[in-house]
């Protein structure tokens, strides 16, 4: 890696260049430098914390390729495939091959798996998979620190509390990217042969839950869009930013996890009438697919059967509800322990209030089976959810970007370029207070259109009446006051979050149909077997193409 | 939910604030203060714990907000 100043900021020059240091970055970056290569990985928090590992995960899912029913690499990849996804058996097999490196390096890191007393690995079942993919994390809120030991001690470089605001081409190929230090301001642009894109699959924040604090929610909220929102600008192409939006079961008025431990358990969802009612809308009750388990709760509420919502666990053998309440919930987001204690819970004496979460927005690059997206030298390692699925992709994508950047040019970056994304970033710096506007006030109303006309349940034209309301939103843009760099950082992810909220909008309207995702549609209530693929978007010529499981031209 | 700190534990080596990912800490070292969440932006946090985790010396501790508990 090479560092010069200049009169803008520092421009650094290195082989491969990691976009985000949370699971996928960390994937990379270790692939990456284990076969020799020149790395720098850039994020916007530290590497020890950032991302949705930063404060634990309980439980990673991995096939073991062992005699356990459904336990094999043709399993994983035909469950997978039988998604509309939009994976290849390539993909597929990218990430079963790296599960196993990646559980040992998290077993060489320290990473406590529960096992059985004859030493193999417990496993449970989940999200309707065929077999027991999922191994059991005691200690995952140590997980993010070790591997991030591992990677300095691997002469990583790391560019940390950097926010990426743009990424750059040079013909055909990525050539690098420009952002600026959160804590100092300084704008730095980064040149490279290639690039590993690992800013996480989830965009949060475009809307809300019942706390109605964007901050309160499931994932990372500090992600807002950067891994559709920037590949997307250069040419690269999204997937499924439709009908791959998330959402879960929260705590009643707490943005934390713990559906996955409580629903492999066996956890029991009752109604306000005190019926347990998924089995109306998934064979496999709970523990099946996690958008009917969102949908049948939000269909309850609209017939009034709730609020209030509940999981029940008391049927559980003690042992069982104080092992899921006081090891694995934990694990999953450390505060856990002290929410219980302030709420007084106990999955023995009382089901636990939840209610529906905020929606978040996601979807994949499009990619060869390498994970190379149409952005040669450009790799999309998130493209695979879950933890075992964003390390893998970053494991795979690392070793792609690495082989190929002996071959691949420097990246060339125009100076004009960065000048005039220098003076775009610091613009809400130089907005002056008269008319001036916080990036909360135009940030909210973002989600104020989301929630109204875009969430669980919609119609088309109230989609596209949200896309006028946006197109209005973003005329607001310039006049964004950052009074610090805190500020600025907020601006940047508030503008990145409209671009991404019309993406997914976009994408919405041309699927007529009801069923992939966690959204009904009034007007098309049923599902469309010809709709069974992937819709993959594309910016050619500043007009948005459209294909059908297919990049389009 | 935002973070409180015991001044009696406290070394004051602001890892916490490093940490955060929401970057809502601050300690002025000049003034030997121990951390605190800045107020403007305490609706940010995210209660990931990092803070907690990065601490060495078992300062931090949380307060849930009320709009949590209801
Ligand atoms: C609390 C919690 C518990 C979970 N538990 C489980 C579990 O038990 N099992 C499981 O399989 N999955 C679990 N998940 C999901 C799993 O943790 C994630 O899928 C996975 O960690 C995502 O990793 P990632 O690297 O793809 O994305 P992220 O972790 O979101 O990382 C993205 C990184 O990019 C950085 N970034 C974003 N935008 C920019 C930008 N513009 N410039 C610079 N940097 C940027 C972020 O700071 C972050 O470091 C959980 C998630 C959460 C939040
Ligand atoms: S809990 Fe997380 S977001 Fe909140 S102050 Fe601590 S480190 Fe920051
Ligand atoms: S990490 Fe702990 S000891 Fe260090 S400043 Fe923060 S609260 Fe104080």
């Amino acid at each position: 890696m090479q560092v010069t100043e200049k009169t803008w900021g520092k421009l650094i020059e290195v082989d491969v260049l990691i976009m985000g240091t949370g699971a996928a970055g960390m994937g990379a970056a270790l692939r990456a430098a284990g076969l020799g290569a020149d790395v720098l990985m850039a994020g916007k928090g530290r590497l020890e914390s950032s991302g949705c590992l930063g404060g634990g995960n309980d439980h990673y899912m991995c096939v073991l390729n062992t005699d356990a029913p459904f336990d094999t690499r043709q399993d994983f990849i035909e469950f997978y495939l039988k998604s509309t996804l939009g994976y290849t058996p390539g993909m597929l097999g990218e990430w079963f091959d790296a599960l196993e490196p990646c559980l040992r390096i998290l077993e060489e890191v320290g990473t406590e798996f529960r096992k059985n007393p004859d030493g193999s690995y417990y496993r449970s079942v989940g999200f309707g998979q065929p077999g027991a993919w999922w191994l059991h994390i005691a200690n995952g809120q140590s997980i993010k620190r070790a591997l991030a030991k591992k990677i300095r001690k691997a002469g990583v470089s790391v560019l940390d509390h950097f926010q990426i605001t743009r990424l750059y081409r040079d013909g055909d190929r990525f050539s690098g990217c420009v952002g600026f230090n959160v804590l100092t301001g300084e704008v730095s642009a980064i040149r490279c042969r290639t690039g590993v894109m690992a800013l996480g699959f989830q965009a949060v924040r475009a809307t809300n839950n019942s706390t109605h604090n964007p901050y309160n929610v499931w994932f990372s909220p500090y992600n807002t869009g950067s891994y559709f929102v920037l590949p997307f600008d250069i040419g690269a192409a999204v997937m499924n930013v439709d009908i791959y939006n998330r959402a879960t079961l929260l705590p009643k008025g707490w943005g934390a996890p713990g559906m996955n431990g409580i629903n492999n358990m066996g956890g029991h969802e009752l109604n306000a009438l005190g019926e347990r009612f998924m089995g109306k809308y998934d064979p496999m009750m709970e523990n099946g697919k996690r958008r009917n388990q969102v949908a049948g709760t939000v269909q309850e509420q609209v017939e009034g059967n709730g609020p209030p919502f509940y999981m029940d666990m008391r049927h559980f053998k003690p042992e069982d509800a104080d092992y899921l309440q006081n090891v694995l919930m934990p694990a999953d987001k450390a505060t856990y322990g002290d929410y219980r204690q302030a709420r007084g819970i106990d999955f023995k004496k009382a089901p636990l209030e939840v209610e529906v979460s905020e929606l978040s927005l996601a979807g994949f690059l499009h990619t060869d089976d390498r994970l190379e997206t149409p952005v040669r030298g450009l790799y999309a390692a998130c493209n695979f959810n879950t933890f075992s699925g964003s390390m893998s992709g970053g494991y795979a994508s690392g070793r792609y970007a690495a082989e190929t950047a002996h071959e691949a040019p420097m990246g060339q970056l125009d100076e004009a370029d960065i000048l005039a994304e220098k003076a775009r970033i610091l613009g809400p710096m130089q907005v002056g207070a008269q008319g001036a506007m916080s990036y909360d006030e135009f940030e909210e109303p973002i989600r104020q259109v989301m929630d109204y006309y875009a969430k669980f349940r919609r119609n088309m034209p109230g989609m596209e009446l949200a896309l006028d309301k946006l197109a209005l939103i973003e005329t607001y843009e310039n006049r964004v006051r950052a009074e610090n760099l805190h500020d600025l950082m907020r601006t940047h992810e508030a503008f990145e979050l409209l671009q991404m909220c019309r993406l997914h909008l976009l994408a919405c309207l041309q699927r007529r149909e009801t069923g992939r995702g966690m959204y009904h549609l009034a007007d098309y209530p049923a599902l469309d077997p010809k709709l069974g693929k992937a819709l993959v978007m594309r910016k050619v010529d500043n007009e948005v193409r459209y294909g059908w499981g297919v990049l389009p031209d | 939910m935002p973070p409180v700190f015991d001044k009696d534990k406290c070394i004051k080596c602001g890892l916490c604030v490093l940490d955060c990912p929401g970057y809502i800490l601050a300690l002025d070292k000049d003034k030997d203060e121990i951390p605190h969440v800045i107020g403007k932006y305490k609706r940010e946090c995210w209660h990931c714990g990092n803070c907690r985790i990065s601490c060495p010396s078992g300062a931090v501790s949380y307060e849930f907000p009320l709009y949590t508990l209801v």
